[in-house]
């Protein structure tokens, strides 16, 4: 009996669920189901075998295979090994109801961490960055028109950054920061930061525009690219190659 | 009692809050190892790495979770018992390779791209029809200015990327497709930036509640 290439098991079982997962056009049904349920259990196994090979074994069981309870006498240790166990029996904790209390004293590490993480990535990696970008646009090296520079493109070039800048503070305000609560408890500003709120939808609807069509120019590629798939499957199982 | 145990929990989120968010504005390396800030800020990898370590434990007992459910809808027979079974069988499977064997055995990755990655495609490929179908609703149930903005610029978008509905040659699809770029790279870039801006004055806000324990989402 001639030997079945594992690749080519792997390629009959992708190619079966991906016409499991596509029955959906067709309205919610069993193979949908199955497929569905199957890929959040595997999806799920793989996520806690990841979990646990590369943070939670090196972390809390690796270092009692190697170096056993000694390490735990050190200073080194108690910071390195000690805190680790500790702040994971505590987590544990939370799978009891009765002791799920105990358990805030990691999950409080947890979202104090968590938080600074969120400011500080916030205020290097978007505020400050976009808020350098969108001040550049207006700068005297960019504003102003350079030598030699045909007019019509430095005012295009001008009114297009002045556009873009509209745009965001238009954006900013329609987001309500600044705005005070009237007896309704909606939101009460002046004339102008009404216009301005209106415009910020508009452009908020052209960038969501934008992102929808990029969006289905892409999971219209990626749809090609599986029917590709089950042509060749189904290529190389007729054809034997 | 409790007043000290809710002022520990709230000191744990702020002190460590803290410790981690001076990391991201101090030049770490002008201050000497030995100092008393140089050895704060050495305690600011030991937590970074405490807290990895409590969220991949989170992400265990969210697994926990995940199995308890469907096990009890398994031994109670309830309505899709079936597809629970399924999920259980699946994810115990998995989980038990993945432990013995390692994720990166052939046996593991065999169950990843013969059906994880496959199902993570086809979903993706779903949603071009749930798409273009949510498009159409739109159209049809809500026809007010900013639908129709919306709506506008993606046929715009979508006309300007081309090939397909227009041939690339000539002066038609030239002007589409210039109209494409100054949309996508002056009106909808501004308004991304503004949305950007104001993710990330919120994301500010809500950490800083967090950091001062305005908030304590771990509890009284």
């Amino acid at each position: 009996m001639p030997e079945v290439p594992l690749d080519f098991i792997e390629m009959i079982v992708a190619a079966f669920i991906t016409v499991m997962i596509l029955s959906y056009v067709i309205g919610d049904n069993v193979l949908f189901r199955i497929a569905t349920y199957l890929f959040i259990g595997i999806a799920s196994g793989f996520a806690g075998a990841i979990a646990w090979e590369n943070i939670v074994k090196p972390t809390l069981v690796q270092p009692l295979i190697d170096d056993g309870f000694t390490k735990l006498l050190s200073p080194e240790g108690a910071l390195t090994f000690l805190i680790p166990w500790m702040l994971a029996l505590f987590m544990l904790f939370k799978l009891s109801p009765r002791l799920s209390r105990f358990g805030g004293f990691p999950v409080a590490l947890l979202v104090g961490v968590g938080a600074a993480v969120v400011v500080g990535g916030s205020i290097t990696g978007t505020l400050v960055p976009q808020s350098r970008a969108a001040a550049g646009m207006l700068s005297p090296a960019t504003a102003l028109p350079a030598a030699g520079e045909p007019l019509s493109i430095w005012l295009e070039g001008l009114i297009s950054a002045l556009l873009t800048i509209v745009a965001t503070i238009s954006v900013l305000i329609y987001f309500r920061f600044s705005a005070q609560r009237d007896l309704t408890g909606g939101a009460r500003r002046s004339k102008i930061a009404e216009v301005f709120a209106y415009l910020g939808q508009i452009f908020i609807a052209v960038t969501f525009g934008v992102m929808y069509a990029g969006a289905l120019m892409a999971t219209i590629v990626i749809l090609a690219q599986r029917f590709q798939f089950l042509h060749d499957v189904v290529s190389r199982v007729v054809g034997g190659a | 009692m409790k007043i000290g145990t809710y002022l520990l929990w709230a000191a744990m989120a702020v002190g460590t809050g803290i410790i981690v968010l001076l990391g991201y504005f101090v030049q770490i390396d002008q201050i000497p190892a030995d100092s008393l800030l140089g050895r704060i800020f050495e305690l600011r990898l030991l937590i970074m790495g405490w807290a990895v370590l409590l969220a991949a434990l989170a992400l265990g007992i969210g697994l926990f979770n995940l199995f308890l459910v469907h096990w009890t809808k398994v031994s109670e027979q309830g309505p899709g018992w079936k597809y629970s079974a399924i999920l259980i069988v699946a994810f115990v499977l998995t989980l038990l390779l993945g432990l013995i064997l390692g994720p990166d055995s052939r046996v593991v990755l065999f169950l990843f791209n013969s059906i994880q990655l496959p199902v993570e495609a086809s979903l993706m490929a779903l949603l071009a029809i749930t798409l273009a179908l949510a498009g159409f609703r739109l159209v049809a149930h809500r026809r007010d200015l900013i639908s129709l903005v919306f709506v506008g610029t993606a046929l715009l978008v979508l006309i300007g990327s081309g090939p397909g509905i227009l041939s690339t040659e000539g002066l038609f699809f030239s002007f589409f497709a210039g109209l494409r770029n100054w949309l996508v790279q002056v009106v909808a870039a501004g308004g991304a930036r503004g949305i950007l801006l104001g993710v990330a004055l919120g994301s500010i806000v809500t950490g800083l509640r967090v950091l001062l324990a305005v908030d304590r989402p771990y509890g009284e």
